[in-house]
């Protein structure tokens, strides 16, 4: 039997705790994240409210008219140790197909000249490989993924775009990620999706979770119309297919 | 079915609940009122579950005309009222009547002012909650603010006549202070602070930036200096936190914050003292103030006990007359002023500090 590094507990507020699992991203470790946020989904600690996972992180929140903070390690420290680190061996892997032709590829351009590569190369690079999905924020729905090659990494635009659209898939130093609400930003935009990344009204509100895995399928400006026009009216989403974990 | 219209919105006024709890790991913040407080008073007041959507109300209230009766009230940041041409105090039930219009002034004291109905404001839930996320666009009235020509209707209940008139004393209401004192707690990354640093958070006050938002309360004075720099691996953050980013000025995080970040924690504001901070004007002085545990939970549960403690009956009855005509059927008015038949209940059970008191009401007819 394999011993399972334990979290480190802090208080975190009055009303909620943060495991810590490791101060450096790895999917490692957030494996381990993911195997003690499955533990209190399962078996959630009296008082639990509500949890938030990260890279390396969960935040634990309770209603401190019920419970407090001693009682709720108790209760976390008991889930992590019997939790192992979450090891399915099957992923789901969420294909996000892009369009990175003009106009849906702005700085796909200074991308390809930051990296020495031609545009071809960096799509290809780009669209090959998955990408773990570690957690959501920014905006609702924003996936922070991991799994960029530093080959195509590249540093943010000097000057951000006061809007940047719905769908838009950008590169920002080792990151890269998917814009699912208009909204102003800094990355480099190489591509949009016609995927709806977050729509309030249905449930789940956002389409990826926190560690699936997303694959970009590269597609042409004409299918992105078609795919754009089913979205809207939710007659496609994108396709969700499990692979064994490599 | 009573409805508000909106004659002129005010510069900032948003639909707002307690919040939208349960979708942060998507990256949903929980937005919500501001000011929790003032805001379950209102809903107190108007005779609602303390819940309810109300309005929030930035820097001055609006103009708004009332197509039906209702009951409201209005609570936070001090301002002045007038129901068409009568001045009404704050921190009261009050009662409006078809066609009339109330108008609220600027803020005076405080930052926002919140106004709630008989019934509660009447818009979707989006994901558990009515209160309006501006950032993303859902909630409230269409994801945005309040503008003129909006009509929100009431949410259905009993007649809002015999709503009992309440109050909360004038002594008990809270005066949002210029300088403001919160209690909070350390941050499990004291230590990636110079000492010198973490001793002068705990000490001196900062001075609310114009640059604030209900994303955060932002705070400007002399910056605080990082011992390791101010990035750390991103995690979940909640209403509270203190954020403290490489220019050394903390940032509180308000209702409408990210659900994550990367910026090193200095402290947590307690859950009782995050009202204080929904009503900081800028250029307001605010001094966090060192506390355990154990002072938060008392704070916390002080603010509860205080909540509803503190909603006394009104001396006078100011409810307006219901016609003896009137089609609904409670309740019904006898001679006596004071006495009041609700529809076909005779006995009911009141409790009073924890007694409680079986009554039985015997229909007087003339």
């Amino acid at each position: 039997m394999t011993v399972v590094p334990q979290p480190s507990l802090h208080p975190y507020g009055d009303g909620a705790l943060i495991a810590l699992f490791d101060d450096v991203i790895s999917e490692d470790s957030y494996r381990r994240v993911r195997g003690l946020l499955e533990a209190l989904e399962a078996d959630p600690a009296p008082g639990q409210e509500e949890l938030i996972p990260a890279y390396t992180s969960l935040v634990v929140v309770f209603d401190p008219a019920v419970t407090d903070y001693a009682a709720v390690e108790r209760e976390v420290r008991i889930r992590a140790a019997r939790a192992a680190d979450s090891g399915n061996p099957r992923i789901r892997v969420v294909r996000i197909p892009v369009c990175y032709e003009p106009p849906y590829a702005p700085d796909l351009e200074d991308v390809a000249r930051h990296a020495g590569l031609s545009r071809e190369e960096v799509v290809s690079i780009h669209a090959s490989g998955n990408y773990l999905v570690y957690m959501l924020g920014f905006t609702p729905g924003f996936p922070y993924l991991g799994g960029l090659s530093p080959r195509i990494a590249a540093p943010r635009r000097a000057s951000p775009r006061t809007k940047v659209p719905a769908g838009a898939v950008g590169i920002a130093d080792q990151q890269t990620g998917i814009y699912p609400l208009e909204s102003p930003g800094g990355w480099n935009i190489i591509g949009r999706t016609p995927a709806v990344l977050f729509d309030p009204s249905r449930t789940p509100p956002a389409l990826l979770a926190p560690g699936q895995y997303i694959r970009f399928v590269p597609i042409s400006a004409e299918e992105f119309t078609n795919l754009a026009g089913a979205a809207a009216t939710d007659a496609w989403r994108p396709e969700i297919v499990e692979e064994e974990r490599l | 079915m009573t409805e508000i219209l909106v004659l002129d919105s005010g510069p900032l006024t948003t639909v707002q609940d307690l919040g939208r709890f349960g979708s942060q790991s998507l990256g949903v913040p929980p937005s919500g009122a501001a000011d929790s407080e003032a805001l379950r008073t209102a809903n107190l007041l108007a005779g609602n579950d303390p819940g309810e959507a109300c309005l929030e109300c930035t820097l001055r209230g609006p103009r708004l005309e009332f197509t039906g009766h209702a009951a409201f009230s209005l609570c936070g940041a001090r301002a002045s009222a007038r129901l068409n041409d009568t001045p009404v105090p704050m921190w009261e039930t009050l009662y409006a009547s078809p066609g009339d219009i109330l108008s609220v002034g600027p803020a005076e004291a405080g930052l926002r002012i919140y106004l709630a109905f008989s019934g509660g404001l009447d818009v979707p839930l989006v994901l558990g909650s009515r209160s309006t996320y501006l950032r993303a666009g859902f909630g409230g009235r269409e994801g945005r603010a309040l503008r003129a020509g909006d009509r929100i209707p009431l949410r259905p209940g009993p007649d809002p006549r015999t709503r009992p008139p309440l109050r909360v004393p004038e002594e008990e209401r809270p005066e949002y202070p210029s300088d403001i004192v919160v209690r909070a707690l350390a941050s499990h990354e004291l230590d990636r602070f110079l000492p010198e640093s973490v001793d002068r958070f705990f000490r001196e006050p900062f001075t609310v930036s114009p640059k604030s938002d209900r994303m955060g309360c932002r705070l400007e004075g002399t910056p605080l200096a990082h011992a390791r720099g101010a990035d750390v691996v991103s995690s979940g953050v909640l209403t509270g936190t203190v954020q403290v980013p490489g220019d050394g000025l903390p940032i509180v995080l308000l209702a409408d914050r990210q659900t994550t970040g990367g910026y090193t924690r200095i402290a947590h504001v307690i859950r009782a003292d995050l009202p204080k901070l929904g009503q900081a004007r800028p250029g307001d002085r605010v001094r966090f103030s060192r506390v355990d545990p154990e002072e938060a939970r008392r704070a916390l549960e002080e603010q509860e006990r205080i909540l509803r403690s503190r909603i006394r009956p009104r001396s006078t009855d100011v409810r307006p007359r219901i016609p003896s005509g009137a089609t609904t059927p409670e309740p019904t008015e006898t001679e006596a002023a004071d006495t009041r038949v609700y529809g076909k209940s005779r006995r009911f059970r009141v409790v009073v500090n924890g007694l409680a008191y079986d009554v039985e009401i015997t229909e007087s007819r003339s």
